[in-house]
């Protein structure tokens, strides 16, 4: 069954570039979010499996945003998408829960590659 | 991975980016302490420059990098956002915005943008800021004063609600729903005719649904202001920067709604009238301590809407205007004659500079020379059904005043008729509708007035001010007579007789017609004569 992904970006072009890959690779974008509020909305009874979320956002410093999905569900691996490439924010990315780290500019390939590396 | 499907999705994000960018730059520099302005700025440059990245637009990447690095500086604390640097972040946000228009131009890059990157690469804090003292008389740099700012907005985020109609659609909408309404007249009439009596009740139905129509097509028209005045704080920013004049900008009411078609056309004459205020309105920091007043002087622009009117209200607090030396020149450049001068009143001497002709190149400098005069200003507020009244208070500052109506083309008209011509008054230029006794009408000077409120008003013939055939020598007892308002003033027209009110669709007139004095435009009336819209401001 295709794996179900939320996007949490404030841009709508990033949002539209990601949502293209993905289902181009035959996931389900099951949603979308501009914000963080957006974000923890759409967990409300929906869940899905993995989360690409963008640390820079305007209602909230990503890194908060990542704790409160993981406490919210901890079955959802949440994949950091960032141009902020400094080894503290990723490293504390990933000490928060994180499952992977895609740096900005991404190419399909690298999208896909950290998305099939996530292990079950 | 083909990105051009992508492309005019970054141009128009790029957009909104670089236009909050520079917003938020002006904000954040009359108000240092607001963090959550200055993350945002932060977030605007940041996705910018991933957003090219992505794109693969590299020279966009280097510009918008910088720009990042030293946002995260100030952000950081290690220097505060003052002039310098906000100048050069500015330049940063328009260079940005041509290479994001050549783009979606399609055009190869020709503007080298290494100089800005180096220069902002090598930005020094500590270097002294040739700016304007905010305390000139003590020379030293005064530190940013705590403004206290209202807290910053973030916007709102995209909604999936919505969705982009090209504006000719809407401008389509318009002339349709106004042809529908011309056209349910000649319906009503020919009903009226043929005494169909079992048509009266589709016809009231036929009323009422033409009367959503309408509102919903120019709801769907209607845009906040602040589509055209996002720019205003920025422009008189950089007037101020050029003139060395300290001036404090506020804006209140940015979120009146107004149909697009008459944003559109009065964001030049709203520019003209703040770069009049910045340059000609607020004297020099000097002056005005001078003068007992604060260093920075004050413009504000404040929109409020009254009933189906929207108000735009430009004021200053500098030096205002003379009448008398108004009413002198428009003498020397042979406007007016010294005996009409002579009779003005101090409300009518301040419209004078609306007068073509009025401003010479003497006074017209390289800020206000550009664009539009007074003169302009006036026309296309009156284009627009408007009028424009100025106040003014020597050595305490000067007011414009610009009354417009909410929507466009369709409006509420008073009908008269003249001679053989039936003519339309819009309603917001007239106060009220009188019959005149004979023994009402007085003379002064030779010239036939009326009593308003105690108020000497003058009564003219609409048929004379059109330049209509004098009637034959009326036998009637009363004399018809509309009072007009025009930006303050009274004045009574009389007219043969009034037919009723009516909603109109105003048609422009074209050339020659458009030349008619007195005249801003035509509608078609229900049974298909030609009705001409009466300019009471240009019978004034």
């Amino acid at each position: 069954m295709s794996r179900t992904v939320m996007i949490v970006d404030d841009s709508l072009f990033m949002r539209k570039i990601l949502h293209g890959i993905l289902v181009d690779k035959g996931y389900i974008v099951s949603a979308e979010a501009a914000s963080g509020i957006e974000a923890m909305r759409n967990l409300h009874g929906n869940h899905p499996d993995i989360i690409l979320l963008d640390i820079v956002l305007p209602d909230s410093n990503g890194l908060d945003l990542l704790e409160s999905i993981i406490t919210t569900c901890p079955n959802t691996k949440v994949v950091v998408c960032s141009s902020i490439a400094q080894p503290l924010v990723i490293s504390k990315a990933l000490d928060l829960g994180a499952r992977a780290f895609i740096q900005k500019p991404f190419t399909p390939e690298k999208v896909a590659e950290a998305l099939e590396g996530l292990e079950d | 991975m083909d990105m051009s499907p992508y492309r005019d999705l970054f141009v128009s994000e790029a957009r909104s980016h670089l236009s909050a960018f520079g917003e938020l730059i002006v904000h954040i520099e009359k108000s240092a302490a607001d963090p959550a302005a200055l993350d945002e700025l932060f977030r605007h440059a940041h996705s910018m420059k991933g957003m090219a990245a992505t794109m693969g637009y590299e020279h966009i990447v280097a510009l918008a990098h910088i720009m990042e690095n030293q946002l995260s500086r100030i952000r950081s604390g290690e220097f505060p956002l003052q002039s310098v640097i906000a100048d050069l972040l500015l330049e940063g946000s328009d260079t940005l915005a041509r290479l994001v228009a050549e783009i979606e131009a399609g055009s190869s890059t020709s503007e080298d943008t290494t100089g800005l990157i180096r220069r902002l690469a090598t930005f020094d804090p500590s270097a002294k800021a040739p700016t304007i003292s905010k305390t000139p008389h003590e020379g030293t740099e005064a530190p940013p004063e705590p403004i206290a700012a209202a807290p910053h907005q973030f916007r709102q985020t995209d909604s999936f609600k919505s969705i982009r109609i090209r504006t000719e659609t809407l401008d389509h909408l318009v002339n349709i729903t106004g042809e529908l309404i011309t056209n349910r007249y000649r319906l009503a009439e020919a009903i009226g005719l043929a005494d169909a009596t079992e048509c009266r009740e589709p016809l009231h139905q036929l009323t009422g649904l033409l009367r959503a129509l309408r509102d919903e097509v120019f709801k769907a028209r209607m845009l906040p202001f602040a589509i055209i005045a996002e720019r205003f704080p920025r422009l008189v920013r950089d007037l101020a920067r050029k003139q060395r004049k300290d001036v404090d900008f506020q804006l209140v009411g940015n979120e009146i709604e107004l149909d697009r078609g008459i944003l559109e056309e009065i964001a030049e004459p709203i520019i003209h009238i703040l770069r009049n205020a910045v340059d000609h309105g607020l004297e020099t920091a000097a002056e005005r301590v001078a003068a007992g007043k604060s260093a920075a002087g004050t413009v504000t622009m404040t929109v409020c809407r009254d009933q189906d009117h929207v108000e735009i209200i430009i004021a200053d607090d500098g030096r205002g205007m003379d009448p008398e030396r108004l009413k002198q020149k428009a003498v020397e450049r042979g406007i007016i004659s010294p005996e009409r001068a002579a009779q003005m009143t101090t409300q009518d001497a301040y419209q004078l500079i609306c007068a073509p002709g009025f401003s010479t190149a003497a006074t017209v400098t390289d800020i206000s020379g550009r664009g539009v005069g007074m003169d302009a200003v006036r026309e296309a507020v009156q284009t627009l059904v408007g009028v424009l009244t100025i106040h003014s208070t020597s050595g305490r500052g000067s007011r414009f005043v610009m009354r417009l109506p909410i929507t466009v083309s369709i409006i509420n008209a008073l009908i008269v008729q003249c001679g053989q011509f039936d003519l339309a008054l819009p309603l917001n230029a007239v106060a009220r509708t009188m019959e005149l006794k004979r023994t009402e009408i007085l003379e002064n000077a030779g010239s036939p007035t009326i009593l308003v409120d105690g108020a000497q008003i003058p009564l003219r013939s609409l048929r004379q001010s059109l330049g209509l055939p004098a009637p034959a020598e009326a036998e009637d007892a009363l004399t018809t007579t509309v009072l007009c308002d025009v930006g303050g003033t009274l004045l009574a027209f009389s007219v043969d007789h009034i037919s009723g009110q009516q909603e109109i669709f105003v048609r422009p007139l074209r050339s020659p017609l458009s030349r008619l004095r007195g005249v801003s435009g035509a509608t078609i009336t229900g049974d298909g004569r030609v009705l001409f819209i009466v300019d009471v401001s240009a019978l004034a």
